[in-house]
């Protein structure tokens, strides 16, 4: 585990070195590194003493004084130059105007603001603090978020001349239109050379190596050997693939390994060239290392380890790839070419458009349904089927963190606006004393710079805490294992454009929060304030205040809101019958494909696996299958139903099929309903069959008896005779209906990925652990890909809902103590505007009572107004939310109600409190402390 | 030209400012660094005054500039674990000037004394 302490130290004295600059150069020198010794120095004494926050309110302070010091000791250093001077006889006539006195006068001003926004901030630490935290949560989650939508959708590619680079994509028989391509499609398009420059093509595999004598999996890449010229890549060390090691197949292991692996694994040793790394069980020379920005050529987010040349690829799987070169049905190639100067994208797209027609004539069986599709590289940002869902999840999260930035800084200028009236007497008096209103200005926005300033600082500090965390909170399955072992990068940190958004937003923030207050505090009519505002019965100046109170309100109301369907959604989820009755289960999901193991030796192996499982002590029932329900994914393959028609626009019925061995429905509690189950008597040599679920049989034959009806497999040609009909299970999502769902033999239809499920005596996790260990048993080659339990899986889809609640629920508690400060404020500051009218009722005969609902319906008409303003804006969004909420209404009326009621309940209690406390004091203490 | 080259007179010094002459009367017991300093001023004022980074040593550049202070030569076996934190010591000049403070301190307390000012347990 990392250090967070250490880096939250460095991030520390990183942005004091930044400060230090503030000081003339040689003092900095001097001094410089000295300084940041005593700042880590006393931020560990303060934390041992005074825990993490005593600590960083003197990392505040310590920040703070810099400037002053600096600005101190920027004169000193002038004075001294001046003295030089005039010792040699040359003094300066240049005086106040001009010169260095003009810039020495306004030096003095900008310094002296400086020391006294400082003083009056040290002074209040309370209203200092809230401040701070509002612009640090804020600013904080939006640079957070930002740097995850950068690295997915912003990220520069470092790729030479992008705009004429393009992904060709062919679309499928069942409707896919951005699919993978065949490695002879590949070279069909390279006989298009006058339109393309360059065609280049990778694959992605998951594999092993070897570290320490211990088998892990690395992510290889297979590239074409042209493809990093085409992109326009050089090897930071080392070289690209050569032509001739792309030639003929499995003939030439070379590897080009990539920045972060050789960071990783060999500590960035240039002398790694011409070693051997060992991928599949055999040595791959080292040739050459990326760049660091190249991560991988699959998609943003994704990183390969180890890349090779594509005739390698075939050979990192065993038996099952070797079919890549000529099966035009095998379409896992991504294929990027570079246009021609000259081509224009349209034409580039007709002359492929001829390509997929003399295709479709010359092989009419697999290219009935194919073409191929042209999309300019800079258009996509992980695969064109999934940008949109993406953009719309980015986009949702980036509007949440805008408005809980926007509720910061209302918050912010109503604690400033509140803290101008406080003052309006001091400034009424400087005023009338002749002091210009600019400079009056000048020094409230100091004020808020310097809150802005720490804001920012601690911002970044939290966002990269906050990614980190979120990285760790992912649900330990096929992704973090993915994390685990560094194939996924969640985000390419704060990098530069990141740092320049959140500079942006600070600036923003600033300015949002900080003009209208100090310009509304600085024109007071400074006659009657100078008169103790003793005009009976002049209505109170408030409204911006009251205006801003009703807006937080408003946007509390809509996180709360949406982070209310979403608690509502895990609820519902909580109560959906899963259509399994297994939920104490461990899991080990192993790849044998990876593993090396040929296709023919899958069923045997998989076998071993549970033979060599059951024998544990403590495992009861043991079951394997190529997929479980509720894993996010499954398998799907063509297939024909006699009597029954595909659907519109399909040659056959993409299914979605698990191969499990007998043990499977017992070991998952999943119900028999008609027939029988998958037995140890269907092995490959006796008749192929196969088992339904309820909503297949539903949909297949809704009006005839579904035992004894044939499924036909269409790349096999196999047919199989349905012998059984079992319960449904919900396959990916808790709220969708049943899909349709086919079972077969793992004996007659083998799969590499093996998910082992068992039960007994022991807790799920130490079942796990069992497993694992029955399989590295069997063969310590065999690549895990997970290790998990059965309720892990159901995390892994429920965790966009509960991170959507969390942070929603977060946000809106955090909005709600925010607008009730607001609200607490506004009616304080009212009830005791309204003092002397106050007294005068109540010597008239008005009770305290009255009082309190004069005071209360006040500030209940800027809730209400906001919750009005809050409600319409949910109506609006919830609609978008519609997609991710499980089993509910996007118009839920238990939230539609519950939220507000609760929202005014809230700020009744808010506004209450002090109009009683004002109510209750007596009439003549209250009109002399006056 | 430092102030230390041009003049050597102690009054051009005084009065020392507070921090000032607390810094040198910790030097007084040995040579310190900048966390010493700060640890040991904390402790004698009884926390009331927290020296913090930008302050100490702009006070630092002002002595060492004055010639009160100078830096102490390196020595590895003083703190062998961290040898990036660098010692400073009172200068003879500076000894001299916290010396007059101090006297003239003692005259002013003198007074107050006889004033009978000191039996008031008003907190300063």
């Amino acid at each position: 585990m990392r250090d967070r302490p250490g880096q939250s130290e460095s991030l520390l004295v990183r942005t004091f070195r930044l400060l230090l600059r503030c000081f003339p150069q040689d003092v900095r020198r001097e001094f410089g590194g000295e300084m940041e010794e005593l700042l880590i120095d006393l931020y560990r004494a303060e934390r041992r003493r005074r825990g993490t926050l005593g600590a960083m309110w003197v990392v505040f302070l310590a920040y703070a004084e810099i400037p002053l010091r600096a600005g101190v000791a920027h004169r000193e250093e002038w004075r001294g130059a001046r003295r030089e001077r005039k010792r040699e006889g040359r003094s300066s006539r240049r005086r106040l105007r001009g010169g260095p006195g003009g810039i020495r006068l306004g030096l003095d001003n900008l310094l002296q603001d400086l020391r006294y926004a400082v003083r009056r901030l040290a002074m209040s630490p309370g209203f200092t603090a809230v401040a701070v935290i509002s612009l640090t949560v804020g600013i904080g989650a939006n640079t957070a978020i930002f740097s995850v939508v950068n690295a997915v959708f912003i990220h520069n590619r470092p790729y030479q001349d992008t705009e004429e680079l393009v992904h060709v994509y062919t679309s499928s028989e069942n409707g896919v239109r951005y699919g993978g391509s065949s490695y002879p499609d590949l070279l069909e398009l390279r006989t298009l050379d006058d339109l393309f420059t360059e065609v280049g093509a990778f694959t992605g595999r998951l594999s092993r190596t070897r570290e320490s004598g211990e088998a892990r999996p690395v992510h290889v890449e297979g590239v074409t050997h042209n493809l990093f010229s085409l992109l326009g890549i050089q090897a930071a060390v080392g070289r690209t693939f050569l032509p001739e090691e792309d030639a003929v197949p499995g003939a030439r292991a070379v590897a080009i390994l990539n920045w972060g692996y050789w960071q990783r694994r060999y500590g960035g040793d240039p002398a790694v060239l011409g070693e051997a790394v060992e991928i599949a069980g055999r040595p791959y020379t080292i040739v050459g290392v990326t760049p660091e920005r190249i991560e991988s050529l699959l998609a943003p987010g994704v990183r390969s380890d180890l890349f090779v040349p594509m005739m390698m690829v075939a050979t990192l799987s065993g038996e099952g790839d070797q079919e890549l070169y000529a099966d035009r049905g095998d379409r896992r190639v991504k294929i990027v070419g570079r246009l021609r100067d000259e081509i224009p994208l349209e034409q580039a797209r007709s002359g492929v458009e001829g390509l997929s027609t003399r295709l479709k004539v010359a092989y009419p069986e697999l290219h009935r349904y194919r073409s191929f599709n042209v999309v300019p590289l800079e258009d996509v940002a992980v695969q064109p089927d999934v940008d949109d869902a993406l953009a719309y999840i980015g986009a949702m999260l980036m509007t949440t963190v805008g408005l809980v930035l926007l509720l910061a800084c209302t918050n912010l200028a109503t604690l400033l606006l509140a803290r101008g009236v406080d003052r309006r007497r001091e400034i009424a008096i400087r005023l009338a004393l002749g002091v210009r209103r600019s400079r009056l200005v000048a020094q409230l926005l100091m004020e808020t710079l310097v809150l802005v300033l720490f804001g920012t600082g601690a911002g970044l500090v939290l966002a990269q805490w906050s990614l980190e965390i979120l990285s760790r909170a992912l649900p330990s399955t096929y992704l973090s294992v993915m994390v685990d072992y560094g194939l996924i990068t969640l985000s390419h940190g704060l990098d530069r454009t990141v740092l320049l958004y959140t500079l942006g937003l600070a600036t923003l923030a600033g300015v949002l929060a900080s003009l209208v207050p100090a310009l509304q505090s600085t024109n007071p009519d400074v006659a009657p304030t100078l008169k103790a505002e003793a005009v009976p019965g002049s209505p109170p100046r408030h409204g911006l205040q009251t205006g801003l109170v009703g807006a937080q309100v408003a946007i509390c109301l809509v996180l709360l809101m949406c982070g209310g369907l979403f608690l509502r959604s895990l609820q519902f989820a909580g109560g959906i019958d899963p259509g399994f009755e297994t939920r104490e289960a461990g899991m080990v999901w192993v790849d044998l494909q990876a593993s090396g193991i040929p296709p023919s030796r899958w069923h045997t192996v998989t076998e071993e696996l549970i033979e060599r499982a059951r024998s544990y002590p403590g495992i009861d029932a043991i079951g394997a299958s190529n997929s479980v329900p509720l894993t996010a994914g499954g398998w799907s393959a063509a297939f024909t139903i006699p009597g029954v028609d595909p659907p519109e626009g399909w040659s056959s019925h993409m299914q979605i099929f698990n191969s499990i061995d007998p043990g499977f429905f017992d070991v998952m509690g999943i119900p028999l309903i008609a027939g029988r189950g998958i037995t140890s008597h269907d092995e490959e040599r006796t008749e192929h069959v196969v088992v339904v679920n309820e909503a297949a049989a539903r949909r297949f034959w809704p009006d005839e008896e579904p035992l004894g009806q044939k499924i036909i497999a269409v790349q096999s040609g196999l047919s199989h005779r349905v012998v059984g009909v079992v319960g449904d299970t919900r396959l990916e999502r808790l709220g969708a209906s049943a899909e349709c769902l086919l079972y077969f033999s793992h004996a007659q239809i083998p799969t590499s990925n093996v998910r082992l499920v068992a039960t007994g005596g022991l807790t799920p996790l130490e079942i796990a652990v069992a497993l694992q260990q029955a399989v590295q048993e069997v063969d310590e080659n065999l690549v895990i890909v997970a290790v998990t339990t059965l309720d892990e899986q159901l995390s892994v889809l429920l965790f966009p809902a509960r991170l959507a609640a969390g942070l929603l629920c977060v946000f809106g508690l955090l909005a709600l103590g925010l607008a009730c400060i607001g609200v607490y404020g506004v009616v304080s500051f009212t009830v005791s505007r309204r003092t002397r009218e106050v007294v005068i009722r109540m010597s008239l005969g008005a009770e305290a009572r009255d009082v309190v609902r004069m005071a209360v319906r006040s500030a209940m008409g800027m809730v209400l107004a906001g919750v009005a303003v809050g409600l319409a804006a949910t109506l609006v969004l919830s609609r978008l939310l519609d997609r991710f909420l499980i089993g509910i209404d996007p118009y839920d009326l238990v939230t539609f109600t519950a939220v507000p009621l609760l929202l005014c309940a809230v700020a009744l209690l808010a506004s209450w409190v002090p109009a009683r406390r004002a109510a209750l004091e007596s009439p003549v203490r209250a009109l002399k402390y006056r | 030209m430092t102030k230390a080259e041009g003049a050597t007179r102690v009054d051009d010094f005084l009065p020392l400012s507070r921090v000032d002459f607390l810094v040198l009367l910790v030097l007084t017991d040995g040579d310190r660094h900048g966390y010493g300093i700060v640890m040991e001023i904390g402790e004698r004022t009884e926390g009331r005054i927290q020296l913090l980074p930008g302050n100490l040593y702009s006070v630092m550049n002002r002595l060492t500039k004055s010639g009160l202070v100078d830096r102490a030569p390196e020595d590895p076996q003083r703190d062998p674990e961290n040898r990036r934190r660098r010692y400073y010591r009172i200068t003879p000049l500076g000894q001299r000037a916290l010396a007059a403070e101090a006297s003239d301190l003692s005259t002013l307390v003198q007074e107050a004394a006889a004033r009978d000012l000191l039996k008031t347990e008003t907190p300063v």
